[in-house]
């Protein structure tokens, strides 16, 4: 993980392709550790306040994680017509949990992280991200392999959310991106059932993960729309999938809006009708490389995130 | 890091002092080394006893610090990210005891495992607190003791939850930490404080390769032994406090209290340098240092009769491992740990921290070189060819006694006490022990003073004084007699 110092001045550095590379200043740093599972680093930077990278790889920054966390729950929770039990694949942060909870149709939350030190590190220092989600009586924190968890469980869910870090080689995420992972969550999903899942970066640069996880994914739902939102902390458009085992039906933006008044306990910042039509409204460019993107990811045929 | 962490204010204060040869009319006596004898400083060099002064304005005090320590304790305790910092000169020690009287009264109870430091029990002797003991668990395979885990506290808590405190001892001798960020969790949920001696951690927050530090989980007061792994003089230590739930003043009161009026400059401003060290060059200097640890670690696995556990080991376990710490089983030699630190010593020209029967510790510190770790797996080569399978493996096994205790008096009452006798350990049972007793191995109390003698631990005790095992506390030759509270 690159972090350098020049005359006392901190930097973090992110790797996005073998050309390009983003530099955040770093003011202090609260915790840097390799778990064992992860390079885990915790800071706050000058322009974006307080992150969590792991791997090298910014995972949520303070400053605008409200639009990565509201983009990948809600579409999704708002989508099913009442989704009582959800699954959140990751999500150290807390974060999606907290979002996850704010529908008052949930009854059980079930968290999946592989590293407790990410969980009780975010448990100390990002309050402002799971603001208690981890307490919650709904709550249920599970730290595992999500995937030996998926193939043991005899639960099944409305929604399953991922929210991993990237692929990599010799991470703990990689194997949850192949075709065998996603054949295995359809079957712990009810009917309706939505998958949401993080899909990579949108880029075009970068763009191949992320057309590989949907081509994978249609060979296993029957419904797969992804979507995009530009994150000012990643500084790309970041991709998102939603995928169904059901059509999902079209809503207009005052559809969705009447949705979430009924629904959603509190103010959402970033999603709302207007946003949901935007969301899914994808240009040109990227729907031609989607349609002609052939590689699936398998085990035997993984993909990595260059970082 | 902020600009300032390059500054050395007390440092500074004292050398720019030195430089000016001021005359002396303060103490210490030798007057800037004059007097010092001549073989001493002709070893040293003089302008080493400039740096003894005293205390006087121009460089500060320790107990009421103003200028160049009370800058110098604020940068130590930005690096270490804790509200407060406070340098010690009677090394980690006096750290515990001050973490026990600062954060307890008389008769409060604390948690915390049977495998503590010395300083712990005069720390429990001098607050007047209720130790509630923790069995600590054994790896009959490593031969070692881990400190309380996770688990353990919260079912001591469940079952004693009036204590005020937990105290837990992370990284142990052998450099095994345990899980400090689940432990925090469950300590802070309940309003209790956790105190963490880390006499053996004062690097660990400087590299991502070595386990989580008590001051990045969050502990209320923790203690480093800076002179330990850093480059400070021996009893040079810092005690960090971080606490929402203890008065800060408190603290500062039992610190000043428990140190002298006339603290050594030089170790001062040997903690101030080597925090700068750390935090400027710290993570470059333990990469290389952590690099040759691993490597000494593989080389030594491939010997015959040595071995060393691994990190991966250890966390298998739920604990984990500061690899700069070489834990050698030295079992399948033959020979006890004792006379192969003898053999290194006396052979070899190495002096490791220390041997017990089954083991040898080496603790690497950030001025160890990869030639040093050269030189000791070379010895260790040749001892393992010369005494390849000639005498029998060592038979003893690290075991506990499963031997539950019983307090009934508070350490300190004993302590007190003006009527204790001696009297045969035959005849022990049902008194309550005046003294600490410490089989060697496994090197845990088996009685603590104010513990009642059962009839069990008397038997254990009698098997005990029939072989040759060391056993501290003793007092006397043999473990013939015992003192008792009459």
């Amino acid at each position: 993980m690159m972090i350098k110092m020049k005359k006392n001045k901190i930097w973090f550095t992110e790797k996005f392709t073998p050309g390009e590379k983003h530099s955040h200043r770093i003011k202090r740093y609260l915790i840097r550790k390799n778990t064992g599972l992860q390079k885990v680093f915790f800071a706050d930077t000058y322009s974006f306040g307080r992150c969590l990278i792991l791997d090298g790889e910014m995972q949520s920054a303070e400053f605008d994680e409200f639009i990565y966390h509201e983009a990948l729950v809600h579409p999704a929770l708002i989508l099913h017509p009442c989704p009582k039990r959800v699954l959140i694949i990751g999500g150290g942060e807390g974060a999606t949990l907290r979002e996850v909870l704010k529908h008052k149709t949930i009854e059980k939350v079930v968290m999946v992280d592989i590293d407790s030190s990410v969980v009780q590190f975010s448990k100390k220092y990002l309050k402002k991200w799971h603001c208690g989600a981890f307490n919650h009586p709904k709550t249920e924190l599970v730290i595992a392999d999500a995937k030996k968890y998926l193939e043991n469980t005899a639960q099944k869910f409305d929604c399953i959310i991922s929210d991993l870090p990237s692929p990599i080689k010799k991470g703990p995420a990689y194997l949850l991106y192949t075709l065998e992972f996603y054949q295995n969550l359809i079957k712990k999903l009810n009917l309706p059932g939505f998958f949401a899942s993080q899909a990579g970066s949108g880029n075009l640069l970068q763009i191949e993960l992320h057309s590989r996880i949907y081509a994978t994914l249609n060979r296993v739902f029957s419904t797969v729309y992804p979507y995009y939102q530009y994150i000012p902390s990643f500084d790309v458009p970041w991709a998102f999938i939603l995928c169904s085992n059901k059509k999902i039906s079209n809503f207009s933006a005052k559809e969705i809006d009447q949705r979430i008044k009924n629904r959603i306990r509190g103010q959402l910042k970033f999603y709302d009708g207007l946003t949901h039509q935007g969301l899914f409204s994808i240009p040109k460019n990227i729907r031609e490389i989607l349609f002609k993107e052939k590689g699936i990811i398998t085990e035997k045929n993984p993909c990595f995130f260059y970082k | 890091m902020k600009k300032s962490q390059k500054k050395i204010p007390l440092f500074d204060t004292i050398y720019q002092h030195a430089r000016r040869r001021v005359i002396s009319f303060h103490t210490p006596g030798h007057k800037n080394g004059r007097a010092i004898d001549k073989r001493l400083r002709e070893f040293t060099g003089k302008n080493l006893y400039y740096f003894d002064v005293t205390v006087f304005p121009e460089v500060d005090s320790l107990h009421d610090p103003v200028s160049a320590i009370k800058r110098a304790q604020k940068l130590t305790a930005e690096a270490y990210g804790v509200k407060h910092s406070f340098f010690l000169v009677n090394g980690s020690s006096v750290g515990n005891e001050a973490m026990f009287l600062a954060a307890c009264n008389p008769g409060d109870s604390v948690i915390l495992s049977r495998n503590a430091h010395k300083s712990v029990l005069s720390g429990i002797i001098l607050s007047g607190v209720w130790p509630i003991w923790i069995q600590p668990k054994v790896d009959q395979n490593l031969n070692i003791i881990f400190d309380s885990s996770p688990e353990q506290i919260e079912q001591a808590l469940n079952q004693f939850p009036e204590a005020k405190a937990v105290f837990v001892t992370s990284p142990t001798y052998n450099g095994v930490t345990t899980d400090l960020m689940k432990i925090i969790e469950i300590v802070h949920r309940q309003g209790k404080v956790l105190l963490v001696d880390e006499a053996h951690g004062p690097h660990l927050k400087f590299h991502p390769d070595l386990p989580i530090s008590a001051v990045e989980a969050g502990a209320d007061l923790c203690v480093q032994s800076t002179h330990k792994i850093l480059s400070a003089l021996s009893q040079g230590s810092v005690l960090h406090f971080n606490s929402e739930l203890i008065d800060v003043n408190r603290v500062r009161k039992i610190v000043s209290m428990l140190q002298t009026t006339s603290p050594n400059y030089l170790i001062l401003a040997s903690i101030d340098l080597a925090r700068r060290q750390v935090v400027l060059y710290g993570e470059k200097m333990l990469n290389s240092i952590i690099k040759s640890a691993e490597e000494a670690r593989r080389k030594i696995n491939q010997l015959k009769n040595f071995s060393c556990f691994t990190r991966g080991e250890i966390r298998a376990s739920g604990y984990d491992l500061d690899v700069t710490k070489l834990t050698i089983n030295v079992t399948h030699t033959g020979l006890s740990g004792y006379k192969i630190e003898e053999i290194l010593n006396k052979e070899y020209n190495i002096q490791v921290d220390c041997a017990d029967l089954f083991n040898l510790i080496a603790i690497l510190g950030i001025g160890s070189t990869r030639s040093d770790l050269e030189k000791l797996i070379h010895a260790l080569q040749k001892i393992d060819l010369k005494y390849n399978g000639e005498t029998p493996k060592v038979e003893e096994t690290l075991q506990l006694p499963g031997l539950s205790t019983e307090m009934v008096m508070m350490p300190r009452d004993v302590f007190l006490l003006q009527k204790t006798k001696r009297i045969p350990l035959r005849k022990a049972g049902g008194y309550i022990a005046a003294q600490t007793l410490t089989p060697y191995p496994p090197g845990i109390p088996v009685l603590i003073p104010g513990e009642r003698i059962t009839p069990e631990i008397r038997d254990y005790l009698l098997e005990l004084s029939k072989k040759e095992i060391r056993v501290s506390g003793q007092e006397t030759d043999t473990l013939k007699t015992i003192k008792v509270v009459v």
